[in-house]
């Protein structure tokens, strides 16, 4: 370890980052990565088997997929229900619906929105007849084919599978039981579906697969159509995707890419990926972001959701246009603004209605043209009424580096303000203790170097020539690669493999519902290549991803 | 064992006259034994405990109190606690460990004991989260089953709740390390869990029932197939749906009648009602545990690092807004939203105090832990200023209506010392540094 001689507090303080920060393989450090890859030659051994395939297990369906679920089941019903909040993990609640844990009330309320979900679907006989598809008989005890059939429909859209004899057994009951006590077979079926949706097969999505020869588990063909459907359209596989998981169709690769492409070509997955990329790059708050009215004025409420509409709008082209190289993202030739944000950026937009979107060409020289220029970003990585630095410089590291910064020790002294001695400091004098100490330096000598570059935009992101009056310094390097300023900073980024395998890594985490680890470094690699090789088009990497094994197999249950 | 109705009108005389009037025994009377001092079956009277929560502090300045001991005399800033002030007990100047970031550590360590410095979004942080389950929660567990509800949980304002940015969850509850507890934030909605099985037909009964009883068996089939963590998970949940049911039978049989029944209220997020959601919710909170429905209740009245706009004193900037603001005005605003915050925490108590329970009253029956995230919000202080509340009686075990100064004591010795008032003898609160195995003996009974 560094800490030898200088046994200053400081330096013992800080010489426990050093952990997280110095190799040179940054990964996740968490007791579950350790188990997989506590030796390296073992790890090594086992790349190729089952542990190089990503774990399985169950995921709660988060909010969002819980409600678009109930509409493609249900058709036009509202969730007036509160459910159990989304517990995120790395940025993700996809990944963290991996782990969560429902809490007692929350077990209750899924009851509870359940029985309310079924009644506005059957509020109205005629659209109840419609949605049944049949007419049942009455008087309702009966089982009939109508009753039947629609129980069956049903229970494949909510548990993405067909039901077994048995389960249908237990559905049919419900339905029975209440229809003979109300004498009315929509009241039985309208308990039978609140039974399906109060059922842990729709509030869990199954990704266990059976037993291989190998050790790994495959997953079954209607497994991987949930996977690909609340991959690309957050919400429960459609009719057609389920009869092609029926069909053997999703038995391999190319089967399972045409359903992707498929589903890709669909508004829906515009929405649903939009929700990935805000919570992975932080976008997902805007509208509700606190500013200092005194330090700056202009922030408003309406400014944020501009900011928001700007990344959507981004990412959506970047992703959505054919052929688009996504590492873009951070050299933007143009961006969408209105007015609020373009007098924001100091550009203009065409006259016209203000509130609406242009796209606009960014000038050469722009000071604009990246993720990190983006107002979005630069506000919520800031302080209420000033910079902060170490945020960005952290985010970079967290979500473009996939680098982890471990916390802070507890006992480390709060950074003086910027005013030493009656004169102001620039962020850049104040945060020079960081790397005074070389403890402190292991991990602030990349986040302070990284978020120092950006000091020319304000706490929401607006320019400045100088910080109170101060010549501000933005030079800096991360890993031998130096920098100047937001601009040099954000191509050395877009042209660095870490952040490519950066980018591969959050795809693969959100879509798998699992963590990386060295024993999956392999895959991800491929995968890092295989986006390289297709220049860097997001929907390339999304069908190489749904294509490899890691999509199809898992290792061990969770 | 039959309730009998609690009257909402008399009460209200009764809070209307100023003083405490003696209804007669209500709710419990036919469980009691002839001098109301005990169940009939000559099992201690229940005890009831709480957690009411604020974010974001409150200035030092504003609600120091001049003299200790007995009789404390309040500050501007404590000044609605007036009328109740002989059921609360106020510790200043504990310590506590410092924990690197401010509102996380600071809840964390407050509420639970345990802070849990890689966070709930584990290592993608540097904020942490409470390592552990909130003092409520505790309690909740250890009186597991006594009552049809194991405990409810409010939130009153909504602003800011739930994640955000990457930040860890903000609730004030936590059932364990990484589960938030669900905070109840419809009023509606928390009415029909209190009151709304009750009055559910045979009809509504039959078909919860059924599905549950399907639920239950595929729960058990897919434990069977699942891994160990998920096995866990699937335990958590069918515990739950088991829990349900015992609550619904206990709730049937309970004849406690309901308050009216509340609309929800439209929350604009800059002109929240928060003082009448606060009421509503406390009102039903008092019926509930008066009724014993439920001994533990959690009122979140606004969150951890809070934006809520006190929109009632004028503010236009939520206050964590405020807090950075730091200049004079702001901090004004800051100090009215926390007399306003006390305000309502004093219509809880006097809520209490004016809900009969045996031969006395809820509040004498209630030990309620009262504090925030920081101390001082301006400067985010989370290891001094703090302000630390017990209220209460607690059937006798809290000597109440002190101003205790803390010597050396840490902060969790008010979490065990409200713990051990209600019987829940931990031999310790908190981990890592922030235990504390002493009660503060000046606040109990012995």
């Amino acid at each position: 370890m560094v800490c030898r001689s200088h046994q200053t507090i400081i330096f013992l303080v800080c010489a426990q980052l050093t952990l997280g920060c110095s190799g040179l393989n940054p990964r996740v450090l968490n007791k579950r990565d350790r188990d997989s890859s506590s030796d390296d030659s073992k790890a090594q051994s086992k790349a190729n088997g089952k542990k190089a395939n990503p774990k399985g297990g169950l995921r709660r369906l988060t909010r969002n997929q819980y409600l678009n679920s109930v509409r493609d089941i249900l058709g036009d019903v509202s969730l007036r229900t509160t459910l159990d909040a989304d517990v995120p993990m790395l940025f993700l609640t996809n990944l963290g619906a991996s782990t969560v844990t429902s809490t007692p009330r929350g077990v209750e309320l899924y009851g509870e929105a359940a029985r309310d979900l079924a009644a506005q679907g059957f509020a109205d006989k005629v659209k109840a007849e419609n949605f049944i598809g049949c007419k049942p008989q009455q008087p309702t005890g009966l089982i009939n084919d109508c009753v039947d059939s629609f129980i069956k429909r049903i229970g494949m859209l909510a548990w993405r599978r067909p039901l077994s004899i048995e389960e249908l057994a237990t559905i049919r009951k419900v339905h029975l039981i209440v229809a003979t006590d109300l004498n009315d077979v929509f009241k039985g079926l309208e308990a039978a579906t609140a039974a399906l949706l109060t059922s842990p097969y729709f509030i869990y999505r199954s990704e266990i697969g059976s037993p291989q020869t190998d050790g790994t588990r495959r997953l079954d063909a209607y497994e991987i159509a949930a996977r690909l459907s609340f991959l690309l359209w957050n919400s429960t596989p459609d009719l057609q995707l389920l009869e092609a998981a029926e069909q053997g169709k999703l038995s391999d690769s190319t089967g399972i890419q045409e359903q992707a492409q498929r589903l890709l070509s669909s508004p829906r997955a515009r929405t649903a990926l939009k929700e990935f990329f805000r919570e992975w790059l932080g976008f997902d708050s805007l509208a509700n972001l606190g500013k200092n009215s005194t330090a700056y004025p202009q922030f408003t409420p309406t400014l944020g959701s501009a900011m928001q509409e700007e990344f959507d709008r981004v990412i959506e082209s970047l992703v959505f246009t054919p052929e688009k190289d996504f590492t873009l993202l951070l050299n933007l030739q143009s961006t969408f603004l209105n007015a609020e944000l373009a007098k924001l950026y100091d550009l203009t937009v065409p006259d016209g209605d203000p509130k609406a979107f242009t796209e606009i060409e960014l000038p050469a020289n722009s000071l604009r043209g990246s993720l990190l220029t983006m107002g979005g970003f630069l506000a919520t990585q800031a302080k209420p009424d000033t910079t902060a630095p170490i945020s960005r410089g952290q985010y970079i590291l967290n979500r473009l580096l996939c680098e982890q910064v471990p916390p802070p020790p507890a006992n480390v002294p709060a950074i003086p303000p910027d005013i030493a001695g009656g004169a102001h400091r620039t962020q850049r004098q104040r945060l020079e203790l960081h790397t005074a100490s070389r403890g402190c330096a292991a991990c602030h000598i990349k986040m302070d170097a990284a978020g120092l570059a950006l000091e020319h935009f304000d706490g929401i992101g607006a320019y400045r020539d100088t910080d109170a009056g101060l010549k501000l310094d933005v030079s800096g390097a991360i890993d031998g690669q130096s920098f100047d300023g937001a601009k040099q900073l954000s191509i050395s980024l877009q042209y660095s493999t870490r952040v490519h395998a950066c980018t591969v890594r959050h795809l693969y985490r959100h879509a798998l519902g699992a963590l990386d680890g060295k024993a999956n470094e392999t895959r991800i690699e491929a995968l890092r290549q295989e986006f390289t090789n297709s220049g860097f088009q997001y929907q390339k990497l999304i069908l190489a991803l749904v294509a490899s094994e890691s999509f199809t197999t898992i290792g061990d249950l969770r | 064992m039959r309730f009998k109705a609690l009257d909402r009108r008399k009460l209200l005389r009764g809070m209307v006259s100023g003083s405490l009037v003696s209804f007669g025994l209500p709710l419990l009377d036919s469980m009691m034994n002839n001098h109301g001092t005990a169940l009939a079956n000559d099992q201690p009277l229940p005890k009831r405990f709480g957690l009411w929560f604020w974010g974001v502090g409150a200035m030092p300045d504003y609600w120091r109190l001049s003299n200790t001991g007995l009789g404390w005399v309040p500050s501007d800033g404590l000044s609605a606690l007036q009328p109740v002030k002989d059921y609360v007990s106020v510790i200043s100047n504990t310590r506590h460990p410092a924990v690197p970031v401010v509102h996380y550590g600071g809840q964390a360590y407050l509420l639970t004991g345990r802070y849990n410095k890689n966070g709930s979004d584990q290592q993608t942080n540097q904020y942490g989260s409470p390592g552990g389950p909130s003092v409520d929660q505790i309690v909740a567990k250890a009186w597991k089953g006594k009552t049809p509800i194991d405990s409810l949980v409010v939130g009153v304002s909504s602003a800011y709740q739930g994640s955000c940015c990457g930040l860890p969850p903000t609730q004030a509850s936590w059932i364990d390390n990484n589960v938030p507890n669900h905070h109840e934030f419809s009023l509606t909605g928390f009415y029909k869990k209190l009151f709304g099985v009750a009055s559910d037909n045979l009809h509504d009964a039959l078909q919860r029932r059924s599905i549950l009883d399907a639920v239950r068996g595929d729960l058990a089939a897919l434990q069977s197939r699942v891994g160990k963590a998920d096995k866990l998970r699937l335990d958590a949940h069918a515990q739950a749906v088991r829990d349900i049911e015992v609550g619904i039978d206990k709730l049937a049989s309970s004849q406690c009648t309901p308050p009216p029944a509340p609309q929800d209220l439209d929350i604009l997020p800059t002109k929240e009602p928060l003082s009448e959601r606060n009421r509503l919710f406390t009102d039903m909170i008092a019926v509930a545990l008066s009724c014993d429905l439920t001994r533990v209740f959690t009122v979140q009245f606004t969150g951890r690092e809070n934006d809520t706009v006190f929109w009632q004193v004028g503010a236009t900037q939520g206050t964590h807004t405020l807090s950075h603001n730091g200049d004079r005005a702001s901090i004004d605003k800051l100090n009215q939203a926390f007399k306003f915050t006390m305000g309502e925490f004093a219509y809880l108590l006097e809520k209490f105090k004016n809900t009969p329970d045996g031969n006395s009253n809820l509040l004498a029956s209630s030990c309620i832990y009262a504090t925030s995230c920081v101390g001082n919000p301006v400067s985010h202080s989370y290891d001094r200023d703090l302000l630390l509340m017990i209220a209460g009686g607690a059937q006798g075990a809290l000597k109440p209506g002190i101003h205790y100064r803390a010597g050396f004591e840490m902060s969790s010795a008010v979490a065990l010392t409200a713990l051990h008032a209600v019987d829940v003898k931990l031999p310790a609160f908190g981990s890592d540094g922030m235990e504390s195995s002493r009660p503060i003996g000046a606040l109990l009974n012995a």
